[in-house]
């Protein structure tokens, strides 16, 4: 997940210590009916575009910024698939920051873009059928897949 | 909303600055189809039980938590219906400053009879839908997904 501004700031005071985050998962399907994962250059394992909301950042916005951020790609729609949270959604980071989560997973099937990895936190986008997930997905990104697949 | 260990475990580390506290409301109704509403001590407007998350919590928790005690109801069951984004930065009397991300469920199994906490609802009952007092945002908000 990216670390906006205000992530970075809140970390300068309470340093590691678990903290709720708002965000936003996005579930981007093709024609195909196969969803956009990206690799992750921290951790090299796949998981879902999306981030973490900016202060006071509408949820609609944070998933527009970060599929233009991650992907280069613009929703034309988007629609609320269920809110993930709850113990399960706790990670703790390589530099120790701990965390628990409460996602907002959007699906997007209307959107405008060629997918390409930013080269930052993404080294690389692929579209994955749903039969078809790799392996050591985080928790988060599990729940939602799993919502996707009853949903398609 | 009441005491939680979350937000004042926090506050003591980041004073009053602004921060995203997410939380969860719920949509409460009787046999007849009114809506369930509550007045918070000093407020004038009418809205529904919400409340912040503790660290960690499941968003249903929250809500099976606020439930209990701000009316005295058991939650049995509840669906999403929205997850709503702020519309203004929050400032509380004692100058602390949030920005508030709400799931807004609809409780579809409930058990008990609603009592005011005494401490922080003033008034608590069912509304028709015809004749509804002042709103707040999560008050409008509830009107809006029954009408």
């Amino acid at each position: 997940m990216t670390a906006p501004n205000s992530v970075r700031d809140l970390r300068r005071l309470v340093g590691p210590r678990p903290v709720n985050w708002v965000g936003v998962c996005a579930l981007v399907v093709n024609a195909a009916g196969e969803v956009l994962l990206q690799r992750r250059t921290d951790t090299g394992g796949w998981g879902t575009l999306g981030g973490i909301a900016e202060l006071g950042e509408a949820l609609e916005d944070t998933l527009r910024r970060e599929l233009r951020e991650e992907a280069g790609l613009t929703p034309r729609g988007a629609e609320l698939l269920t809110v993930v949270s709850g113990p399960g959604t706790f990670q703790k980071l390589p530099n120790g920051d701990e965390f628990y989560q409460v996602t907002a997973v959007y699906l997007v099937r209307d959107w405008t873009g060629v997918p390409e990895a930013d080269g930052e936190e993404g080294v690389e986008l692929r579209f994955f059928p749903l039969d078809a997930l790799p392996d050591r997905l985080g928790p988060v990104d599990r729940q939602a897949l799993v919502r996707l697949r009853h949903r398609t | 909303m009441s005491t939680n260990d979350y937000v004042r475990d926090l506050r003591a580390l980041i004073g009053t600055r602004p921060v995203n506290f997410v939380g969860a409301a719920g949509l409460i109704q009787n046999e007849g189809g009114q809506v369930l509403l509550l007045r918070r001590v000093g407020a004038e407007r009418w809205g529904l039980v919400t409340g912040i998350s503790e660290l960690g919590e499941a968003l249903e928790e929250t809500l099976r938590r606020e439930m209990r005690e701000e009316t005295g109801l058991t939650l049995h069951g509840a669906e999403l219906l929205e997850m709503l984004s702020p519309d203004r930065l929050v400032q509380v009397a004692n100058g602390d400053q949030f920005y508030s991300y709400t799931a807004l469920f609809r409780v579809t199994e409930w058990s008990g009879d609603p009592v005011p906490d005494g401490v922080e609802i003033a008034e608590l009952r069912f509304f028709k839908l015809g004749d509804l007092p002042p709103l707040t945002r999560l008050g409008e908000k509830a009107r809006e997904v029954l009408a």
